[in-house]
């Protein structure tokens, strides 16, 4: 079966959209899940996020506080992250 | 109850006072592990030549940015990367640590000792990929750097901030004459490095060794990618070399940077394109592949005193198959250098050594750095080398040859033979000109061919016990004035004698 060439156009650009959307993409993962108060403080903390199509995902794994991740970009305010920066200042001292 | 009060409001204030940083990361997740390149998703933002940290202690080196992927490689072990992992921008590019405690030590081409010293203390950092100084910086090459090899300073002489390619088979000599140079800088006030690249490791051990005994080690630096280095740690070994250099280069001192070799260089650099399905050209190399050694060899320069004067010399070496100049890599670096050294296999069978094809080595710049005083001695020697190659065809009949072109077939073997030198034996400036004014002034023509080793061991030590105040003189005037002559005329003929 042969697309049509209208067709193409429009799948190719459908797909760009929905990678740049993919690559706009914001993520808030939290150790617990976040009342609306505190994702208020967080959209005060970082306007960005305001208004913003945001999937929010619990993880045990943090310990404590937020990991935003914006696309590519990556905002760490975890308490698993901040411990292990001090275990790589830790390695590089020791070195 | 006031002091309470006013307690309570420092803590809401501090309360309110956020200590916590807003920084944001650029993060990337490992798709592919490969021979020491990896291959990323995410990084959207990273830039060429960037450094990117996997888990704890590996750091990798940004070298492909493609539409959706990042390809990196990994700057040492790439063993404990894992599909999935996740890769942060360091946001740096790759320096080296530089100070003078660096003189002395063996070090890997991201600055860590390799000799089991103390880590190397960090005056500067310097960039290993940097553009090469422009031309309004630069002036001509005319300061001399005395190899110590006859047949070099005498025909090929290298100036300072030249570059000059060493290029050969294996097993010609090749990193010889470069270890002889750095072996007779030890007055000059050179700095000395020398980068192996995709060597044995115990080729580098008896090379520290050399120079240990040799006590060319106060001034000299080993930069060393061995074989079972990672092609990525190869590849960047002589940029490393070269950024160490320039450290000591803008300090306003000669450097001399020993590049062994670059056909390593460019197997590792291939070997890294290949697994990044970069489009392979000739010999499978990839298409910026003379870019990839003509910015390095650009690095050479000489500095204009305005700007602090200074320079780097380049010794690059080529090993060649088969003595075939043609190929890819060493037409790409004839090109590129100021000249070349040529090394063929028959003169070192034949005892020639070193073995230095004379009519294909050149040196196009250092003409005007070449000693006056060599170059008196040096204009006689190459007429009657040229005289002897075009007769030396005929000398197999000989029967029936006239007198003259018996003479110049005499001359020219005598002249032959004395080109030889042994290694590790670098000759001074005075044992240079000694030597050579005596052959081309015809003192031995009458010697037979197997004893000139011997008459020129006693002129040396001759030179060496009695000429103390001749060599002062000539390396003060550098020019082969009548006294100078007389002086050397004379301990010819008491050498001869005897």
């Amino acid at each position: 079966m042969k697309i049509h060439g209208y067709i193409k156009e429009n799948l190719k650009k459908r797909l760009i959209e929905d990678l740049e959307k993919e690559k706009g993409k914001i993520v808030v993962f939290s150790a617990l899940s976040l009342s609306d108060e505190e994702k208020e403080l967080l959209y005060a903390k970082i306007p960005r996020l305001k208004g913003a199509y945001i999937e929010f995902i619990t993880d045990r794994n943090l310990i404590a506080g937020v990991i935003i991740k914006i696309g590519s970009k990556v905002i760490d305010l975890s308490l698993k992250g901040q411990l292990n920066n001090l275990a790589q200042l830790a390695y590089e001292t020791n070195r | 109850m006031k002091l309470i009060d006013e307690y309570i409001k420092h803590i809401e204030k501090e309360f309110k006072k956020s200590s916590l940083k807003i920084t944001e990361e650029e993060i990337g997740i490992v798709n592919e592990v490969k021979d020491g390149v990896v291959l990323l998703s995410g990084l959207d933002s990273v830039a060429y030549g960037e450094l990117i940290q996997f888990g704890k202690n590996t750091v990798g080196y940004v070298i492909d940015l493609s539409e959706d992927s990042v390809g990196a490689m990994v700057l040492g072990d790439y063993t404990g990367i894992k599909a999935g992992d996740q890769a942060k921008a360091m946001g740096i590019t790759l320096s080296v640590p530089v100070s003078e405690g660096i003189i002395g030590r063996v070090v890997d081409p991201l600055g860590n000792p390799v000799d089991g010293g103390s880590k190397i203390s960090e005056d500067k950092r310097y960039p290993v990929e940097k553009i090469a100084l422009g031309v309004v910086k630069r002036r001509p090459v005319n300061v001399p750097l005395q190899t110590g090899i006859k047949a070099i300073d005498a025909l090929i002489p290298i100036g300072r901030g030249q570059r000059e390619l060493i290029i050969g088979d294996r097993g010609t000599g090749k990193t010889t004459i470069a270890l002889d140079t750095i072996l007779n800088q030890k007055n000059e006030n050179v700095i000395c490095i020398y980068c192996a690249i995709g060597q044995k490791n115990s080729k580098i051990a008896s090379i520290v060794e050399l120079f240990k005994t040799q006590g060319a080690l106060n001034y000299t630096i080993v930069v060393n990618a061995s074989a079972s280095d990672s092609p990525a740690l190869q590849y960047l070994a002589p940029y490393a070399a070269c950024a160490i250099g320039e450290y000591f280069m803008d300090k306003g001192m000669d450097v001399l940077v020993v590049y062994d070799d670059l056909t390593k260089h460019a197997w590792a650099y291939r070997q890294i394109s290949l697994i990044l399905r970069r489009p392979a050209g000739r010999e499978a190399y990839p298409g910026d592949i003379f870019y990839l050694h003509s910015r390095l060899l650009e690095r050479a320069c000489r500095i204009d005193d305005k700007y602090g004067g200074g320079s780097l010399t380049a010794l690059p070496i080529i090993e060649t198959l088969e003595g075939d100049v043609s190929a890819y890599i060493p037409t790409n670096v004839i090109s590129i250098t100021d000249g070349q050294i040529f090394l063929e296999t028959e003169l070192f069978n034949a005892g020639i050594r070193p073995a230095i094809n004379i009519g294909l080595s050149v040196s196009r710049v250092g003409g005007n750095a070449q000693t006056k005083a060599m170059k008196q001695v040096s204009g006689k020697l190459k007429l009657d080398l040229a005289q002897y190659r075009d007769l030396v065809a005929f000398s197999q009949f000989e029967s029936d040859l006239d007198e003259e072109t018996k003479k110049l077939l005499n001359r020219g073997a005598r002249m032959i033979q004395i080109l030889k030198q042994r290694k590790n034996q670098p000759y001074s400036l005075l044992d240079e000109v000694a030597i050579i004014w005596a052959s081309a002034n015809g003192y031995l023509d009458k010697i037979e061919l197997k004893n000139i080793e011997e008459f020129e061991i006693k002129l040396i030590e001759d030179l060496n016990a009695r000429g103390k105040k001749l060599a002062e003189k000539l390396n003060k005037s550098r020019i082969l004035d009548p006294d100078i002559e007389k002086e050397l005329k004379k301990f010819a003929e008491d050498n001869l004698l005897i």
